[in-house]
C-alpha cells in the first residue's frame, strides 16, 4: 500500500495566533482518515492547507511523493466537498457534475461518458437535467461528491459534510458515504467534530486540539487506550468518568482511591504514577453494577437518575461527594434511590497525571 | 388585510377610550393615514404639476401669451408631432443624451467591475484605498464640474499632461471645441459615479457564496473561468440593477453640462435636460417643453419596466 | 484564493494606485487652487502647488473687508458667501426633516400594512426616474401663480418631494429587517399599533434614520437644478453661488470658486464617510445592503 498524503511539520500562523502547530501525518492509499476535534482546533485550516487555499507558514504537503506546497489550488486536482456542499446554484445537475471536466477542456463525448458513469454510480442518472436548486439533501450530497469524483482525484477532502443535516438523514448518508468510499478504494481525509461520525466511518482517527494532533489510531485504539485526558473525555458517549484520586501502597499493591471507591493495582503497574496528583478515569460501560451491595469488593452507591436509551440504560450514581455514570443492560432496571454495589475492574481504569493530563497507565 | 383589520380595531378601542365620537376621519384606515403626509407633498409638488404639464403639452401656452394657463389654446398633439418629426435640435439632444448614457454606463460598469475584482482579495491598506477611491461620489456635483472646468482649461493641467505624453506642444481647447467638449462632460460623470458602481459591485461580490467560488477553484477553474462561469452569473442581478440605476441617473444629466459648456459650443453638447432648461427658462416655450417632458417620462418608464420586470420575477422565483 | 505572481501583484498595485490618483486628482486641484493667489490662477504651465499660498480666496468669501486695499480683484459679484451658506443650511435642514419624518411614516405603512397597495412604492419611485427639469417647468408656472418662486417654502417643498422616494425606500428596507413579531407582541400587551412602532421598532432603527437623514441632507445640500430654476435669483444657495463667481475685470474667479467648492464639500465628505456603510443602500433604493 502506497502512502498517498504526507504532512510534515506543518505550522500555520494567522498574525500572532497559531492555528496549526507542528502537524505531521500520513495517509495510506484507500484509507479513510478523520481529523476529529472541537471547533477552532485547526482541523479546517489543515484541510485548507491540503487543498491549497492556505499556504502553510512552515512544513511540507506531499501527495504521491511530490511536494505540492507551490502548486496552486486549481492545479492540485484534490477533491473537496464542503459542509454546505457549495453546489453551483445557477447550473443543472449535469452542469455541476461536468464542471471540472469542462474547465479542463474535455470533448463533449468524453464528458458525457464520464459524467454518465459517475451519475449511475451515485444514482443521479434520472436527475441530470434538473436544476440544482430543486435537489434534496441526499441528492445535494451526491452531486457534491460526484462533481469531484468525475475527476478521479488522488485524494478526497470532506469538510463536515454531514453536520448541517437532521439526525435521520445523517445516519443514511453516513452509511452511503462509507460504502462508496470502500467500493472505490478512495483515499479520504474527513474533518468532523462529531466523535460518533469519526468512530463509525474511519480506518484511523487523528484527534486534534489547539492546533496539534494529540493521538492517531484506529477508532478502538482511541477509545480503549486514550493517551491524554482530552482524548479520553472527547471520545465516548456517555462521557468517561474522571475522579481525582489518592495513591496509597498496601502490601505490594498500589491502591487508587477516591472517597470510598478504591481500585488496587499491582506495584509495577502504577509505579510511574506514584508521584504527583493523579486522576482515575473509566468508561461508564466498564462499571460493574450489582444489586447486591453487601459484596466485599463493591462500593455502595445510590441511584440518582436513570436514563433509559432502549438498547442500554445510563445510570447516574452517587455516594457522598462521588458521582459517576454507568451503563447497564435495560433488563437491570434500577430505580431512583436504590442502593447498588459498584466495582471497576482494575485493567479498565486509566490513571491520568493531573498536572500534565497525560495518561500514565 | 389582516393587519389592516387589526389596526382598525385598535384604533376604535383607542377612540372609545378617549371618549371621541366616531367621525368620518376615523373610518379612514390607519394604514392610509401613514402615507397621507408624504402623499400631500408628492401630490402638490409632483403629481399636480405633472397633470398640469399634461394639459399644457396639449396647448400652445407661453407665459408671454397674455392668458392664464388654464385658458390656453388647445391644439391636440401638435407639440408632440413637432417634437418627433420636426425638431432636429430636440432629436439631436435626445441622441446625444443616449450616447452619453451608453458610453458613460459602459465605462462605469467596466472600470467599476474591474476595480471591484481587484479589491476582492484582501491586501494591506485596502480600507484606505477604498476610502480614497469612493471620495468622488461624495463631492457636490457642481463643485466636481467646476474642478473639471479648471482641469480642462486650455492652460489647465490636462493639456500639460497631454503635452508631456505626446512630446510636443499641444493645446486642446477642450471646452470650446465642438468635437471635444463632450469629453470633459463624460469624464466628470464617469469620475464621479464609477465609485458608486464600484461600491455596488464590491458589495455584491462580497455577498457571493464563498464556498461556491472555492469549489470551482478546487475543481480546476482558472481565474477567467471562475469569473466567467461562476462569478458573473451570480452577480448578474447586481450588475443589471446598477446598470438601470446609473443609466436612469445619467439620462437626467444636467449639472456638468450647465457648468462646463451650457450645451455649447453651439448646441454641440446639448443634452435633453439642457435643452428643456433652455427652452423652458430661457425661451419660455413652456407647453413645448411639457410635451417633451412627457415623451421622456414614457421612454424612461418603458425602459425601467422592461429591464426590471424579468429581474424581479427571477429573484422572486429564487426566494 | 489564487496565488498571484510577483508581477501580477505589482500590476495590481499599480492599478489600485492609478485609480486612487484618478479619484483624488480633481479634488487635489480644487483644494490647491483655493490657496492660489490671483497671479497663479491662469499661468502656463499651470501651478500645481501654490508657490505663495494665501487665504485671500477664503477671506474674499467670508470677510472681504479684510482684503480692502490689499487686493486688486474686482469682487463686485461676490457678496459674501455667508448668505448662500445660511440659505443652504436652512433649506437642506428643513427639507431633510420633512423628508425623513414623512418618509418614516410612509415606510412604516408600506412595510407593515402595504399602505397604498402593492405598486405604491414603484409609483413613488417614478418621481426619481424622469428628469427633474421636466417637472421644474410646470412647477415654475405653479410657483409663480402661488408666489412661491424664490422662497424658502418653495425650495423646501421641492426638495422634500424629490427626496421622499429615497427616504421611503431606504427606511422601508431598514424596517423590513425588524421582525414584525416584536411589534405584534407589544400590541398583545395592549399598545396601539402606532405606539408599538414608536416604543419598539423606532428605537431599533434610530441609527438607521440618522444615516438616512445624513444621506438625504447630502442630496439636498448638493442640489443645483431647482435652486437655479425655481428662484429667479431671489434666493441663492451654495451650489448656485459657486457658479456665480465671475467678475467684470478678472473673468472667472477661480480662487474664490475653488475656496467655496472646498468649503461646501467638506460637510458632505464628512457626512459621507459617517454613513459610508449605508451609502450603497441609499443610492440603490435599499436594494443592495451590507
Amino acid at each position: 500500500m502506497a502512502t498517498k498524503l504526507v504532512l510534515r511539520g506543518i505550522r500555520k500562523e494567522f498574525g500572532s495566533t497559531v492555528a496549526v502547530d507542528d502537524l505531521t501525518l500520513s495517509v495510506e492509499e484507500g484509507e479513510f482518515l478523520s481529523l476529529l476535534g472541537p471547533s477552532g482546533c485547526g482541523k479546517s485550516t489543515t484541510l485548507a492547507i491540503i487543498a491549497g487555499f492556505e499556504a502553510p507558514t512552515r512544513g511540507d504537503v506531499i501527495v504521491d511523493g511530490r511536494r505540492i506546497n507551490d502548486v496552486p489550488a486549481q492545479e492540485r486536482g484534490i477533491g473537496l466537498v464542503f459542509q454546505d456542499y457549495a453546489i453551483f446554484t445557477r447550473m443543472s445537475v449535469f452542469e455541476n457534475l461536468s464542471f471540472g471536466l469542462r474547465v479542463r477542456g474535455l470533448g463533449r463525448v468524453a464528458i458525457e461518458e464520464r459524467v454518465g458513469r459517475v451519475a449511475s454510480l451515485l444514482h443521479l442518472t434520472e436527475a441530470l437535467q434538473r436544476p440544482s436548486v430543486s435537489l434534496n439533501m441526499s441528492e445535494l450530497q451526491r452531486v457534491a461528491l460526484g462533481r469531484v469524483l468525475v475527476l478521479e482525484p488522488p485524494l478526497l477532502l470532506l469538510d463536515e459534510p454531514l453536520s448541517n443535516l437532521d439526525a435521520a438523514i445523517r445516519l443514511t448518508l453516513r452509511t452511503e458515504l462509507r460504502r462508496l468510499q470502500q467500493e472505490l478504494r478512495q483515499t479520504v481525509v474527513y474533518v468532523t467534530h462529531d466523535q460518533i461520525e469519526a468512530m463509525s466511518m474511519s480506518d484511523r482517527i487523528a484527534v486534534m486540539d489547539a492546533g496539534r494532533i494529540l493521538q492517531i489510531g484506529s477508532p478502538m485504539e482511541i477509545f480503549d487506550c486514550p493517551q491524554s485526558r482530552f482524548v479520553a473525555t472527547f471520545i465516548g458517549d456517555p462521557p468517561i468518568n474522571i475522579l481525582p484520586a489518592s495513591l496509597t501502597t498496601v502490601g505490594g499493591h498500589v491502591v487508587v482511591r477516591h472517597g470510598g471507591l478504591a481500585v488496587a493495582f499491582n506495584g509495577a503497574q502504577a509505579q510511574a504514577a506514584l508521584t504527583g496528583q493523579v486522576e482515575m478515569a473509566f468508561r461508564p460501560t466498564d462499571v460493574v453494577v450489582r444489586r447486591d451491595s453487601s459484596s466485599r469488593a463493591a462500593f455502595e452507591m445510590v441511584v440518582d437518575l436513570v436514563e433509559p436509551l432502549g438498547s442500554e440504560t445510563v445510570v447516574h450514581l452517587r455516594a457522598m461527594d462521588t458521582a459517576i455514570r454507568a451503563v447497564v443492560p435495560p433488563a437491570f432496571a434500577p430505580r431512583v434511590g436504590e442502593r447498588v454495589g459498584v466495582s471497576i475492574p482494575a485493567e479498565r481504569v486509566h490513571l491520568i497525571d493531573a498536572a500534565s493530563g497525560i495518561v500514565v497507565r | 388585510m389582516k393587519a389592516t383589520v387589526a389596526a382598525n380595531s385598535t384604533r376604535n378601542v383607542e377612540a372609545q377610550a378617549e371618549g371621541i365620537r366616531p367621525t368620518l376621519v376615523q373610518h379612514i384606515p390607519f394604514a392610509v393615514w401613514l402615507i397621507v403626509p408624504a402623499e400631500i407633498v408628492l401630490l402638490s409638488v409632483v403629481v399636480f404639476p405633472t397633470l398640469m404639464s399634461l394639459w399644457l403639452s396639449l396647448t400652445s401656452w407661453t407665459p408671454t401669451s397674455g392668458v392664464n394657463w388654464w385658458q390656453a389654446e388647445f391644439q391636440w398633439l401638435a407639440n408632440y408631432v413637432q417634437l418627433l418629426f420636426g425638431d432636429e435640435r430636440f432629436r439631436a439632444a435626445l441622441l446625444r443624451t443616449l450616447l452619453i448614457v451608453v458610453v458613460g454606463v459602459a465605462a462605469e460598469i467596466s472600470i467599476g467591475l474591474s476595480l471591484a475584482l481587484l479589491f476582492f482579495d484582501d491586501f494591506p491598506w485596502k480600507k484606505i484605498a477604498i476610502s480614497a477611491i469612493i471620495l468622488p461620489m461624495m463631492i457636490v456635483p457642481v463643485d466636481a464640474a467646476n474642478a473639471f472646468f479648471m482641469l480642462f482649461r486650455d492652460v489647465g493641467p490636462v493639456n500639460q499632461l497631454v503635452r508631456i505624453l505626446v512630446g510636443h506642444p499641444v493645446r486642446f481647447a477642450w471646452l470650446s471645441d465642438s468635437n471635444l467638449a463632450i469629453v470633459p462632460i463624460l469624464l466628470v460623470e464617469i469620475w464621479q459615479w464609477t465609485p458608486l458602481m464600484f461600491l455596488m459591485l464590491l458589495t455584491g461580490l462580497m455577498a457571493l457564496p464563498q464556498n461556491q467560488l472555492r469549489a470551482a477553484v478546487a475543481l480546476g477553474a482558472s481565474r477567467w473561468q471562475l469569473f466567467r462561469r461562476i462569478i458573473l452569473p451570480l452577480i448578474a442581478p447586481v450588475v443589471v440593477l446598477s446598470l438601470v440605476i446609473r443609466s436612469v441617473e445619467i439620462f437626467k444629466i444636467f449639472d456638468p453640462v450647465y457648468i462646463l459648456t451650457r450645451g455649447g459650443p453651439g448646441t454641440s453638447t446639448e443634452t435633453l435636460s439642457m435643452w428643456m432648461y433652455d427652452n423652458g427658462f430661457v425661451y419660455f416655450r413652456i407647453a413645448y417643453v411639457a410635451a417633451a417632458g412627457f415623451l421622456v417620462l414614457l421612454v424612461v418608464l418603458a425602459y425601467v419596466l422592461l429591464i426590471l420586470r424579468p429581474l424581479s420575477r427571477r429573484t422572486a422565483a429564487e426566494r | 484564493m489564487y496565488q498571484s505572481s510577483t508581477l501580477l501583484r505589482m500590476l495590481k498595485w499599480l492599478a489600485v494606485i492609478a485609480a486612487m490618483c484618478f479619484a483624488l486628482f480633481p479634488i487635489f486641484w480644487m483644494v490647491s487652487t483655493s490657496f492660489k493667489p490671483i497671479q497663479e490662477w491662469s499661468t502656463y504651465p499651470p501651478v500645481w502647488i501654490p508657490r505663495q499660498p494665501t487665504l485671500e480666496n477664503y477671506l474674499a468669501l467670508l470677510n472681504p473687508a479684510a482684503l480692502a486695499g490689499s487686493h486688486s480683484i474686482d469682487y463686485k459679484v461676490a457678496e459674501t458667501a455667508w448668505r448662500p451658506l445660511l440659505n443652504s443650511l436652512i433649506i437642506s435642514t428643513s427639507a431633510t426633516f420633512f423628508s425623513v419624518c414623512f418618509g418614516t411614516l410612509a415606510a412604516y405603512g408600506v412595510s407593515r400594512y402595504k399602505s397604498g397597495g402593492e405598486s405604491y412604492p414603484m409609483f413613488v419611485l417614478t418621481v426619481r426616474m424622469f428628469p427633474p427639469i421636466a417637472v421644474a417647468v410646470p412647477m415654475l408656472v405653479m410657483y409663480s401663480f402661488l408666489h412661491l418662486t424664490g422662497t424658502y417654502v418653495g425650495l423646501v417643498l421641492a426638495y422634500t418631494a424629490f427626496t421622499l422616494p429615497l427616504s421611503i425606500w431606504m427606511i422601508r428596507s431598514f424596517i423590513d429587517e425588524i421582525p414584525r413579531e416584536i411589534e405584534e407582541a407589544a400590541v398583545v400587551y395592549g399598545l396601539s399599533s402606532i405606539r408599538a412602532f414608536w416604543r419598539v421598532t423606532f428605537p431599533l432603527i434610530r441609527g438607521a434614520l440618522v444615516a438616512t437623514a445624513l444621506f438625504i441632507y447630502i442630496l439636498n445640500w448638493s442640489e443645483f437644478l431647482f435652486a437655479l430654476s425655481l428662484t429667479n435669483g431671489a434666493l441663492t444657495t451654495v451650489t448656485v453661488q459657486v457658479s456665480n463667481y465671475f467678475s467684470a475685470s478678472s473673468g472667472q474667479l477661480y480662487g474664490p470658486q475653488a475656496a467655496l467648492g472646498t468649503l461646501s464639500t467638506i460637510p458632505v465628505i464628512f457626512f459621507g464617510y459617517l454613513i459610508q456603510r449605508h451609502l450603497v443602500r441609499g443610492l440603490t433604493f435599499g436594494a443592495i445592503k451590507r
